[in-house]
């Protein structure tokens, strides 16, 4: 006679997080290339311009992890895409857990990566002021010291688990139900009153500059509480059929 | 009852796959799930496994709902032909993540049996050939030894010498570790001796379950002249009659438990049993066959 397993769902919510972890190393790799690229742009630099009268010559050179932070957040939009489609889900079927458990992984495993990408998108910036010791060329440091990183820290981070949030929930809700899923996109719209995208830009760039770092942050946790959660409700129903 | 499906109805778009499937398996036995293409089989399995949600009616494995069940999932497992695994694993890995996913998965036997068919375990799954990738699918399996593992195709694209092996170490293992093993399928060569009960689905809806030996024994094929093979044919059920050669002929017929077929001495008529295969598809054939369609197209010209 066969005996039963009785599992936990702490351990499969583990597995899972493992699973992503070894099992999707394409995530993590495309966070790392992505970041390595970002370092690479912003040690060349950028915004650079010159002017000369004859006597003097001027050439201001901004070093700055703009690429790196920016990559990150492409990174944050991009890749949930595919740890929520079918592909994903049929994949996970195969190992022991519900539906609820393999989102719960999951958003633990975006969470982390999250807060890695920012840290490492935090410390090139910090190191990007040291691009430009090079001897006899003035710099200027950035205002602020601590609180200027901690604060780029915990927006940066707010930012992309909200990118994550949204772009999980909308593969989730994709793969379940397209029709849903636009249907969902046009009411936001409506809602929002937004006709045309650069509204929409102006909507974003709006929330994005609001209030102090530690509001912004508390602002997009709980955004992206929601999103994820709802995410997990939509994917409650979600099945892939072999 | 370990899996039981009552009144289930599965639905894809306006196309029914299971019209109120009702089913009762029970014990550790190998069980195979047979049925002609589009029966329901693997829907049924996918229920079963959690893949997929009834749209109607009620399944229980292990007196569980298996859709969004941890504890059906971790005593179950679905193999099939579109089995995936995380796509950055080797197949070592993939066993090592099996093992660490499965308490009762054997790793040595899985590593054996790949090396014993030459499947490289540093190798993708993505990267194996169709009959390759199955074979490892099914090896997998077996090793994971869940107290219910469902098996569907699983020996497409497989060659001959793979498809023996496979089921002896099924049965072996089987035996070794009884459970409850349901295989589907519609091409049973070399399975059908391991079943203990058949389960035949037809459109969706059960058609019969029973043990296979006695399901067999229900059939029997007499063949000889056509017009001894017709009055031989008038005086039972016939599920499907057709010429071999010219003059003669070959029935498929239903034979009562514990009646006797007698043949006249000198009709040049000859009694065979009948292969689970040829059975549930004469059981399941339209009237007439494909011979009547054929006539029916061509005569109409």
């Amino acid at each position: 006679m066969s005996t039963l397993t009785q599992p936990t769902a702490g351990n499969a919510v583990i597995n899972q997080f493992m699973r992503n972890l070894f099992g999707r190393s394409g995530i993590l790799g495309s966070l790392l290339a992505l970041q390595v690229i970002g370092i690479a742009l912003s040690f060349f630099g950028g915004n650079g311009f010159g002017t000369s009268d004859g006597q003097i010559s001027i050439n201001v050179v901004d070093y700055s992890a703009n690429p790196v932070i920016g990559l990150t957040l492409l990174w944050a939009l991009i890749s949930p895409l595919y740890l929520s489609g079918r592909d994903s889900l049929q994949t996970d079927l195969t190992f022991p857990g519900s539906r609820t458990i393999r989102h719960t992984g999951n958003v633990l495993y975006l969470s982390a990566l999250v807060l890695a990408g920012s840290l490492v998108a935090t410390l090139a910036h910090m190191a990007s002021v040291l691009f430009t010791v090079i001897s006899d060329r003035p710099l200027i440091m950035p205002e602020g010291g601590t609180a200027h990183y901690a604060s780029l820290f915990a927006v940066l981070t707010g930012y992309c688990l909200l990118l994550a949030a949204l772009s999980y929930f909308a593969g989730t809700l994709f793969s379940v139900s397209r029709i849903a899923a636009f249907a969902l996109f046009a009411l936001v719209m409506i809602l929002l009153r937004v006709t045309a995208l650069n509204e929409l830009l102006a909507a974003i760039i709006r929330f994005a500059g609001e209030g102090p770092a530690s509001m912004i942050l508390l602002i997009c946790l709980l955004i992206s509480a929601f999103l994820f959660l709802a995410a997990m409700a939509a994917g409650s129903r979600q099945e892939v059929r072999a | 009852m370990e899996v039981t499906f009552q009144q289930v109805v599965r639905q894809y778009g306006k196309t029914e796959a299971l019209s109120g499937l009702t089913l009762n398996l029970d014990g550790d036995k190998i069980i195979g799930i047979l049925g002609r293409n589009g029966a329901g089989k693997s829907t049924a399995l996918q229920i079963a496994a959690g893949h997929l949600k009834p749209s109607g009616g009620k399944v229980s494995i292990f007196g569980e709902n298996p859709f969004n069940s941890l504890f059906a999932s971790a005593n179950t497992l679905l193999v099939h032909e579109g089995m995936s695994f995380p796509p950055a694993l080797r197949l070592n890995a993939i066993l090592g993540e099996m093992e660490r996913a499965y308490p009762s998965f054997d790793k040595k036997l899985a590593r054996s049996l790949l090396e014993h068919f030459g499947i490289p375990d540093n190798a993708f799954h993505i990267q194996l050939s169709k009959g390759m990738k199955n074979t490892f699918n099914m090896v997998a399996g077996i090793a994971a030894r869940t107290p219910l593992t469902m098996f569907d195709e699983p020996l497409n694209g497989m060659d001959a010498g793979v498809r023996s092996d496979l089921l002896q170490v099924l049965l072996k293992d089987y035996i070794a570790r009884p459970r409850m093993i349901l295989l589907s399928g519609h091409q049973l060569e070399g399975m059908e001796d391991l079943f203990e009960e058949v389960v035949i689905l037809h459109q969706g809806r059960l058609l019969h379950h029973g043990n296979a030996d006695e399901f067999k024994e229900g059939f029997a094929r007499i063949s000889g002249p056509a017009s001894e093979v017709r009055r031989a044919a008038s005086k039972v059920q016939v599920l499907e009659l057709h010429e071999t050669l010219p003059g003669m002929a070959e029935a498929i017929i239903m034979v009562q438990p514990g009646t006797t077929l007698f043949m006249n001495e000198g009709s040049g008529l000859k009694s065979t049993s009948v292969s689970l295969g040829d059975a549930y598809v004469a059981m399941t054939r339209k009237k007439g066959g494909i011979d009547r369609v054929y006539a029916d197209a061509t005569d109409s010209r």
